[in-house]
């Protein structure tokens, strides 16, 4: 076969297309994860505070104003229960708050490798077609002294 | 009977008058005119056999230089002409198959050079290529960053009396988490770095090795090439030899035939019997006139002839075979 590059040029166009396209469907896809990946830890803290009138979150949280209605937690009274409660409340909240915060790591990980898979795919795709180039060049190279 | 002409042939023939019948005047008369005839016989058996011998003289004479012209003729070398022609034949034949040897070989060896140049172009190209474009997708991919928290009730906690250890506990326990996920991911990328680099590295040397096979592949084909074209050569130059060869057996056949055909007419007129054939010599004359001539050397006679001379100056040479000298020149005669 004689060498016609313009085959090479057609597949090179053709990864970064593909390319193009598959660092733009990740770093959608990235977005959406990082958006629902959002969506519990802002619940578990609002669950905590609650939101104020600005939209921000609450200074108390509002486990304390429920023990405060039942006398359990007022000016200097604090109930073992409340303490208690406290407790447990702040350790559930911190264990789930971490869950999140890691199930939205790794998620977000998941995509940064895939863009770093996608990218090494098309920077490998490219050398390969410099390699096919090179290749065919000495193929017909051959030929054209195999014919004669 | 031959219908050969023979010019002796009635020369017995008795042409004397007879003057012994008659005795008449007629008889006279008659005897007169006998003779008269007889004259006239005479005359013209004269006159033939001048005749005669006159056409034997042309013949002979014709004959004569009929067999010199054909002497002459016989083993007459093949013509200079005819010899002359084969040889620039195949002077000819043999420049034409190496100037086309040449041309072809020439035609290779440029192919080959074009060859090699754009083999080692392309592979420079693509050496150059990686060499330009080492791999970064990972090496260069962000790291990951364990997030360090702290537990968001420990203040407030600590302001309500209640002690914040075990919410930190258990931010801690998420950080840790945490922080062994980035550590793996990080790992995992350092890993596929360094099989990144390492696949580098492999087609670097991919590419040297596919040049050094590429540059040995077409010396290969140039080997071929030029052994395919020698072959040619040497077959072409074969069949000219061949060629060359048959022209000149067949010149010499020609040559045989012709004098075969001179001996044939010589035969010929030998048969007549106006020319005389020369006396044919055997094989020991021919060979003992070669020796004599010294055409033919003979260690084995020049020994004898020396061995003949020294009995001959010797007081006890006998003349015969017997004697001292006898031996030696017995011995001489087995060399001979």
């Amino acid at each position: 076969m004689a060498f016609d590059p313009a085959i090479y040029e057609a597949a090179r166009r053709s990864l970064f297309d593909q390319y193009a396209q598959e660092a733009a469907l990740n770093a959608y896809q990235r977005y959406l994860a990082e958006t629902r990946g959002q969506r519990p830890i802002l619940q578990l803290e609002e669950a905590a505070f609650g939101r104020t009138a600005g939209g921000g979150l609450g200074q108390v949280p509002k486990l304390t104003s429920s023990y405060a209605r039942r006398g359990l937690q007022t000016q200097g009274v604090r109930s073992g229960i409340y303490k208690q409660a406290l407790e447990n409340y702040a350790k559930q909240r911190e264990r789930q708050l971490g869950y999140a915060r890691e199930d939205l790591s790794s998620a977000l990980r998941g995509y940064d490798l895939g863009s770093a898979q996608a990218q090494e795919r098309f920077e490998s795709g490219l050398s390969d077609v410099e390699r096919s180039k090179s290749r065919q060049i000495a193929e017909d190279a051959a030929a054209l002294l195999r014919l004669r | 009977m031959s219908n050969a002409f023979d010019p002796t042939e009635g020369a017995d023939i008795d042409t004397s008058a007879d003057t012994s019948g008659g005795g008449s005047y007629g008889s006279t008369l008659s005897g007169q005119a006998a003779l008269q005839r007889a004259a006239t016989e005479r005359a013209k058996i004269a006159a033939e056999a001048q005749a005669a011998a006159a056409a034997l003289a042309r013949q002979q004479a014709g004959a004569t230089a009929q067999e010199a012209y054909l002497r002459s003729q016989l083993s007459a070398p093949i013509p200079s002409i005819i010899t002359e022609n084969i040889d620039a034949q195949e002077a000819s034949g043999r420049q034409y198959i190496q100037d086309q040897a040449a041309a072809l070989l020439a035609q290779l060896q440029e192919r080959k050079a074009q060859g090699e140049q754009l083999t080692t172009t392309g592979f420079s190209n693509l050496m150059n290529y990686l060499a330009r474009n080492q791999p970064t997708a990972f090496a260069q991919a962000q790291r990951a960053m364990p997030t360090i928290t702290q537990s968001g009730l420990g203040q407030y906690m600590a302001g309500q009396g209640v002690s914040p250890a075990a919410a930190q506990e258990a931010a801690s326990l998420a950080n840790i988490q945490a922080a062994g996920g980035a550590s793996n991911y990080n790992q995992l990328l350092n890993v596929l770095a360094a099989r990144e680099a390492a696949s580098q590295q492999s087609r670097q040397g991919e590419a040297e090795m596919g040049l050094a096979t590429a540059l040995a592949n077409l010396q290969g084909l140039y080997g071929q090439g030029t052994a395919s074209l020698e072959q040619q050569k040497l077959s072409a130059l074969q069949e000219l030899q061949t060629t060359i060869a048959n022209a000149r057996l067949q010149a010499a056949q020609q040559k045989a035939a012709r004098d075969q055909a001179i001996q044939d007419a010589l035969a010929a007129l030998y048969g007549t019997g106006y020319v005389k054939p020369p006396a044919q010599q055997s094989t020991a004359e021919q060979t003992l006139n070669a020796i004599t001539a010294g055409t033919t050397p003979n260690p084995g006679v020049d020994a004898l002839l020396e061995l003949i001379a020294q009995a001959q100056q010797s007081p006890t040479y006998s003349g015969g075979g017997g004697g001292g000298g006898g031996l030696p020149i017995g011995n001489a005669m087995v060399a001979l």
